[in-house]
């Protein structure tokens, strides 16, 4: 709304001034003009200023709005008296006007030029009554005529002067030549004075005419009559009478003030209009002054705040060293010293705020550090980490856990531990929760955990309590490590002593009693009645001597086994000599590879491997049950596969089937497929069972290329 | 309104245009006549106001001095350009009235002349209207070339008062134009 003040109080001026626009008859002169000019400029500016107030968008100079409420208010303040002003001393001047154009003085002015014009009219009635006597006067007609003196024309003339009053009597001939003349006094003139118009016009009409001059004496009254002799006019008679100083002061004083009247009440309106005018120039003038004083007042009253709105602003975009100049001891002045205290203020706080910005920023890259450090130390680790908290939450758990144990997809931080530990992982639950309700600050555990493969896993499981005084953190730190091939590592290092020991004790009488038996069987095999039993006994000493040997052969083997001499070798080959070995069994398919394939391995090693695969396939299955071995090849690795279709093997012999000693087959000891596995491993390769039935599949699985070869 | 935008520039010619506006509001009045003629050697002008003897009479007869100022210009008329001054002549008249003797004196400023009439209508026409005023030699005048003779009159009522800004500012009440060309 405020906006529309200056577009409104344009719109006021411009309709004053189209109320006050000289009209083009008036007599307003420059005034009028000067004043509708200053209008139309003042209206003008507060047009322009209006519209750019309409159409701002942006925020103003700070300080410039109150700095034009101030002025306009101003302005506007003293506008409202100045226009009452204005109208009532319009009002007063027409007022004025009236009294002072009454239709009394109008006519007491009429009556007095009246009267002064009878007086006037009065004079030209007399004289030319008594000129009207001396038209056809005998003696002037004759003294024209020339037939008269000199002197007595002059004496004539002196006593007709005398006679009628007049101050001059002059006489002419129709060549305007003075014929004589007596004047009161002496002459003033040597030269007669020409003939006026009048003067002519009277000889030439034949008329009596009269006529006022201004003289250095005073006015006078000039008369003129023709003189007519028998048929025309032969001269002129001119007369002068002196008009009395006193009544011609009177009546010119008269027609000088009716003139004045007259003049004044002809111009009236202009009056009127000038000084409307001059009230008006006056009234503008105050307001210019008002405005122009109001503008500085203004600007020195708004300066400060401008200053102070200007700095604010700095503030606001974060410029905290601005500064003020405290000029004034006032209010403002005070304002601008808390502003100057407020902004130090800001600055100290802002350099504590940013201090302790650094402060932290270092902090937390440190802790940053610390944890990146922490957790590429947590996915580096073999060792697996659950991090529980005092309920039970687990809030950090690393990669090795989640390999070690096959944790689930649920298991995820911020996962309940004891819901999570079900079915294969209840052990975890079960450690957590001992470790959780003991006294003690450790706990440490082995326990098997079977994997979703089937496979057991032998973990050691570490156990500790987080005390919260140390930090804001109390829980439970476990550390999980998958101990199965150190098990199965010192298991096979106990049975190869156990071997070891085996083949040193029992190996050694073997000979002797197997030789002893032989040579019982020989020497006195014809001194027994019944050979049948004798060699029956004597075979079984010798058949059980020899199984003992073997037995002992293979834990020999078990015990040494020897590194495998890697060399390049062919896959086909190994095939093709599997073909020869057991070519005897039509249910045995061998399919042969792409002679390009080759393998990095032992081939005497591999070859056991594969006779002992194809060996447990053949005596497990029954006769017409088919056998497949063949081989694949991918970038890395060698697979040699043997299928059969035979019963297959049940879920408990298969969880076991590679342990040593562990065998199915009544005459087996239990070595050969741990045996296998262990050449597969001292390949850096792995022995798999693919499927327990349907088909029954083993994979020999071997790197391609020797480790050193960084393949 | 983009005079608007360009601050005092705007604000001027936005004057400017106002004052030209005035101007002919002030001349514009049912001036009056204009008739230029040539004889053989001089150009003169016949010229009378209109409405404003009316005015003139008026004031004469209640005794109020009245005067007329008649500016005469001669120019040649260019097309494209403005025109060319040729003569300028400013012939002043006034009328003193005598109320006692109900006379009017006459007088021309110009010649000196003065005459007193006892006839109103006599000082009025000799307020209003130039009759054959020779206005300029013919030879200063080229038969083919076109122009154009413009009487500004200014009417005085009372005495005439020379202000400073007189000779700035014509308050004139009559302009009239009459273009012609010599035979």
């Amino acid at each position: 709304m405020m906006r529309l003040v200056p577009l409104f109080m344009a719109a006021v001026l411009i309709f004053v001034t189209v109320l006050v626009w000289p009209s083009a008859d008036g007599d307003v002169g420059i005034l009028g003009w000067i004043n509708v000019t200053v209008m139309l400029v003042l209206s003008l500016l507060l047009l322009r200023y209006g519209m750019r107030l309409l159409r701002e968008r942006t925020e103003p100079k700070p300080g410039s709005r109150l700095r034009a409420k101030l002025v306009v208010g101003l302005v506007g303040l003293l506008l409202v008296p100045a226009m009452v002003i204005q109208l009532a001393a319009s009002q007063m001047v027409e007022r004025g006007m009236d009294v002072w154009f009454d239709v009394r003085v109008d006519t007491l002015l009429d009556r007095a030029l009246n009267l002064a014009q009878g007086f006037y009219e009065r004079l030209e009635k007399d004289m030319k009554r008594s000129l009207l006597g001396y038209i056809s006067d005998g003696v002037l007609v004759a003294a024209v005529g020339g037939n008269m003196e000199y002197l007595a024309t002059t004496a004539y003339l002196t006593e007709i002067r005398e006679r009628e009053g007049w101050q001059k009597a002059e006489l002419f001939d129709l060549n305007e030549r003075q014929l004589g003349g007596v004047q009161v006094g002496e002459l003033s003139a040597l030269e007669p004075e020409p003939l006026s118009d009048a003067a002519r016009l009277s000889m030439r009409l034949g008329r009596v005419a009269t006529e006022l001059k201004t003289g250095a004496d005073g006015e006078v009254a000039v008369g003129y009559a023709p003189l007519i002799g028998t048929t025309s006019v032969v001269g002129l008679l001119r007369v002068e009478m002196k008009l009395p100083a006193g009544v011609i002061q009177n009546a010119r004083s008269v027609e000088s003030d009716y003139r004045n009247y007259r003049q004044l009440e002809h111009n009236r309106q202009a009056i009127a209009q000038t000084f409307t005018h001059v009230i008006l120039f006056v009234t503008l003038a105050v307001l210019l002054l008002a405005g122009l004083i109001g503008l500085l007042f203004a600007r020195r009253l708004t300066a400060p705040i401008g200053d102070l709105a200007h700095a604010l602003h700095r503030v606001t975009e974060g410029d905290l060293d601005v500064v003020l100049d405290e000029m004034s001891q006032d209010e403002l002045g005070s304002l601008v010293r808390s502003f100057n205290e407020m902004t130090s203020r800001l600055r100290h706080h802002a350099g504590a705020i940013e201090q302790g910005q650094q402060d932290l920023t270092k902090a937390l890259d440190k802790s940053r550090q610390r944890q990146f450090v922490l957790e590429s130390l947590l996915a580096n680790l073999h060792t697996g980490v659950l991090l529980v908290d005092g309920s039970g939450r687990v809030r950090l758990l690393n990669q090795a856990v989640r390999d070690i144990l096959h944790l689930p997809v649920n298991w995820v931080p911020s996962v309940d531990l004891l819901q999570a530990s079900q079915g294969n992982l209840q052990d975890i639950g079960d450690f957590y929760n001992e470790l959780k309700h003991q006294q003690e600050e450790h706990l440490q555990r082995e326990f098997d955990i079977s994997l979703p493969d089937s496979r057991l896993v032998h973990v050691l499981a570490r156990g500790a309590r987080l005390n919260a005084s140390a930090s804001d953190f109390s829980g439970y730190l476990l550390v999980i490590d998958d101990i199965s091939e150190l098990a199965e590592a010192q298991r096979n290092k106990a049975w190869a002593e156990v071997a070891r020991r085996l083949a040193h004790e029992i190996k050694n009488p073997l000979t002797p009693i197997k030789l002893s038996a032989e040579r019982l069987q020989r020497r006195f095999r014809a001194q027994v009645d019944n050979h049948q039993v004798f060699d029956a006994c004597t075979q079984a000493i010798i058949a059980q001597v020899e199984r003992l040997q073997r037995l002992i052969a293979d834990f020999s083997t078990l015990a040494r086994m020897p590194q495998p001499k890697i060399r390049d070798v062919s896959v086909n080959v190994l095939l093709r000599e599997m073909k020869d070995l057991f070519h005897g069994y039509r249910r045995i398919e061998v399919r042969f590879c792409d002679e390009q394939w080759r393998c990095a391995c032992d081939p005497d090693q591999v070859r056991q491997v594969l006779i002992n695969l194809m060996d447990n396939a053949v005596s497990a299955s029954d006769d017409g049950v088919s056998i497949r071995l063949y081989a694949s090849l991918s970038d890395a690795w060698v697979e040699w596969h043997v299928e059969d279709d035979g019963d297959g093997i049940d879920e408990a012999a298969a969880s076991r089937l590679f342990e040593a000693y562990y065998s199915t087959k009544a005459s087996g000891s239990g070595l050969g497929l741990a045996i296998a596995k262990r050449i597969a491993e001292d390949h850096h390769g792995e022995l798999l069972l693919v499927s327990t039935a349907a088909p029954t599949h083993f994979c020999l699985r071997l790197p391609r290329y020797a480790a050193e070869e960084g393949a | 309104m983009y005079w608007m935008r360009s601050g005092w520039v705007g604000t001027l010619l936005l004057m400017a245009g106002l004052l030209l506006f005035v101007r002919p509001a002030v001349a514009a009045d049912e001036a009056g006549s204009l008739q230029v003629r040539a004889d053989e050697q001089v150009v003169q002008c016949t010229a009378e106001l209109g409405t404003q003897s009316k005015a003139i009479a008026m004031a004469l007869k209640d005794g109020i001095d009245a005067a007329t100022t008649w500016h005469i210009q001669v120019a040649r008329v260019r097309e494209y350009w403005l025109n060319d001054g040729i003569a300028d002549i400013t012939v002043i008249r006034r009328v003193e009235p005598d109320l006692l003797s109900r006379s009017w004196q006459l007088v021309d400023d110009a010649s000196g002349i003065s005459q007193r009439v006892y006839n109103l209508d006599d000082a009025v026409r000799f307020l209003s209207r130039l009759e054959l005023f020779p206005v300029l030699d013919r030879s200063l005048l080229d038969s083919t070339m076109p122009y154009r003779m413009t009487v500004k009159v200014e009417v005085h009522h009372g005495e005439i008062k020379a202000a400073w800004w007189s000779s700035i500012w014509h308050p004139a009440q009559a302009i009239m134009q009459q273009d012609f060309k010599l035979q």
